[in-house]
């Protein structure tokens, strides 16, 4: 069932059409990366989903309802905004407190996302003196508040420095393992979020290029996708491997790990023969294509 | 999920504390040194003698309330301006609600806290003032301009305009403290254009600060020795009572209007 479903929306502030005849669909339980350069239509797409704007036409519907008009909806959202914006006099765990009680929530709900969020050594600090990286962990630790069903993440990593960046993006990895909750990620920073989205919308100048699952996605433009093996005997797994006809390359990365390119349409059966390589297969794990190579065949297709 | 239009009094509750807890230390020591000036006039002035009444000294103070009811709206305006209020609609609070509680949070608190000592002055007055009613009369004329006043504030405020609003404010104040009382002594002895100022000035200061309006009004109405006779055209000015009515008609609906609006923008 789709949780998110625009029909030919567009959005004017003024003259300036930041989306224009969108329609896109978001299946739940999916991990959404919305891709696409600054001045994209990202964030006004997800302040159409939030019920902050409303759309100049069409429809936006989440959960089958328009959020503009269904204020009660956002009880089962979580929003982390693009941009702090945050009382910086306040105290970490005083603000938290104060949004889980506009929720109806306690003390405890407070603790279990700054547990979640690891910002338990913090949470008497002031906002202002947080770094950006905690300043991030603070916003997803308020958007957890209420174990919201889906989580709609503008930026998440926008002017974070790379190693703030991958905490970020292991802390949302872990959060979607453990909590199972759906996702709406939005990045201008193309391949980040390969290693956690299983679903894209790629938006350029107020226009959806495409969407589906990466896997379908990756198929339709012939963009190779990619698993990493990890093995005690690379030289037999290898070996087994080549003759397949669908796998494309295999490279050593480590004296344990491969790497090995598949041909899109042959996803399962590549996961099938590794599952038939038993023992001699400790892990294996889909990096996913470059979805930046995707987004270029993208945009190349439409231009 | 069942559709509510109730308004969450409890979130109402809850997100006022959080916006008054905002720049509460400031707001209380202004507000206290104000308080402190005022028990100080009501106790110690001879409060008998007309032109400095218990209500000619409230005028000041309420004035200056009108610039202190900015700190919250300033506070407001930042928030809509910031995209603060993004947060907090993101956790269940309405925009009507929003709304609301920035009303209480211009309003209320600073009528509430101007009230303190206006009660230690009842507490000290004879008895017999208090059941005629002569002092009591204070507090809706008081509710009234603080009212018409936050519901600018909040219009303003729910648009993010910091700067405007300050500036409004020391034109709130002013109208308070200076334009009604020139405006209701221009009419009471102005000659050909000064009276015709007076006069317009007099009705659009009566909507937009009536408490100011009604002590003026009343001081010419009832001088008991005028040291000349008031211009004819002075009994022709609406009475305090009616433009009171249509001050809070007015208020309500620039409220009205503030939250149509406000339940339609993008914030």
């Amino acid at each position: 069932m789709e949780i998110v479903e625009f029909y030919e929306v567009t959005k004017k502030y003024g003259r300036v059409e930041a989306l224009r005849n969108a329609s896109f669909k978001i299946p739940g339980k999916s991990v959404t990366a919305l891709l696409g350069p600054n001045g994209a239509g990202k964030t006004t797409s997800m302040k159409l989903i939030m019920g902050f704007s409303k759309p100049t036409r069409g429809k936006v519907l989440v959960w089958g309802l328009e959020p503009w008009r269904r204020e009660d909806l956002r009880i089962r959202l979580g929003y982390l905004p693009e941009r702090p914006i945050y009382p910086l006099d306040a105290v970490v765990e005083d603000l938290l407190f104060h949004l889980a009680k506009l929720r109806g929530l306690g003390k405890s709900e407070v603790e279990r996302v700054i547990k979640l969020t690891g910002l338990g050594d913090y949470r008497e600090s002031k906002i202002g003196s947080l770094s950006r990286g905690y300043m991030q962990r603070l916003g997803i630790a308020q958007s957890l508040l209420g174990e919201p069903e889906l989580l709609v993440l503008d930026e998440p990593t926008a002017n974070l420095d790379p190693a703030a960046r991958r905490e970020v993006l292991e802390l949302l990895k872990t959060l979607h393992k453990e909590l199972n909750v759906s996702m709406i990620i939005s990045s201008h920073i193309i391949p980040e979020l390969q290693e956690i989205a299983n679903y894209a919308v790629f938006i350029d100048r107020g226009v959806i290029l495409d969407y589906g699952s990466l896997e379908d996605l990756w198929r339709k433009y012939r963009v190779e996708p990619l698993f990493i093996i990890e093995t005690l005997d690379p030289g037999r797994v290898a070996k087994q491997l080549v003759e397949k006809p669908f796998v494309n390359a295999i490279r050593k990365l480590s004296p344990s790990k491969l790497e090995v390119l598949i041909d899109p349409e042959n996803y399962k059966t590549f996961e099938k023969t590794v599952s038939e390589l038993g023992e001699l297969v400790l892990n294996y794990e889909f990096k996913s294509a470059n979805l930046g190579d995707l987004y270029e065949k993208i945009t190349r297709g439409r231009s | 999920m069942r559709r509510s239009h109730v308004v969450g009094v409890k979130r109402i509750y809850v997100f006022s504390s959080i916006v008054i807890s905002k720049r509460l230390l400031a707001f209380l020591v202004v507000a206290s040194l104000l308080n402190l000036g005022l028990i100080y006039m009501i106790l110690f002035s001879k409060i008998s003698i007309p032109d400095l009444s218990i209500e000619s000294i409230f005028v000041l103070v309420v004035g200056l309330y009108r610039i202190l009811m900015l700190n919250y709206a300033t506070t407001v305006a930042r928030e809509v301006k910031s995209g603060e209020i993004q947060l907090y609609l993101a956790h269940t609070l309405r925009r009507l609600e929003y709304v609301v509680t920035t009303l209480i949070a211009i309003d209320l608190l600073p009528l509430v806290i101007l009230l303190t000592p206006y009660l230690a002055f009842l507490g000290v007055i004879e008895p017999g003032l208090i059941l005629r009613g002569e002092t009591i009369n204070l507090v809706p004329l008081l509710l009234v301009d603080f009212t018409i006043c936050a519901s600018i504030y909040t219009l303003v405020a729910s648009r993010g305009r910091d700067t405007l609003l300050v500036v409004i404010g020391v034109v709130m104040a002013l109208l308070s403290i200076l334009i009604t009382p020139l405006s209701i002594s221009m009419v009471a002895y102005g000659r050909d254009i000064s009276l015709t100022i007076g006069y317009l000035g007099s009705l659009i200061t009566s909507i937009l600060a009536p408490y100011a309006y009604s002590v003026a009004y009343n001081l010419y109405a009832h001088l008991p020795y005028p040291y000349q006779p008031l211009n004819p055209v002075f009994s022709t000015l609406p009475s305090p009572t009616i433009m009171s009515i249509i001050s809070l008609t007015t208020s309500i609906f620039v409220l009205v209007a503030t939250i149509l609006w406000f339940k339609r923008r993008d914030v």
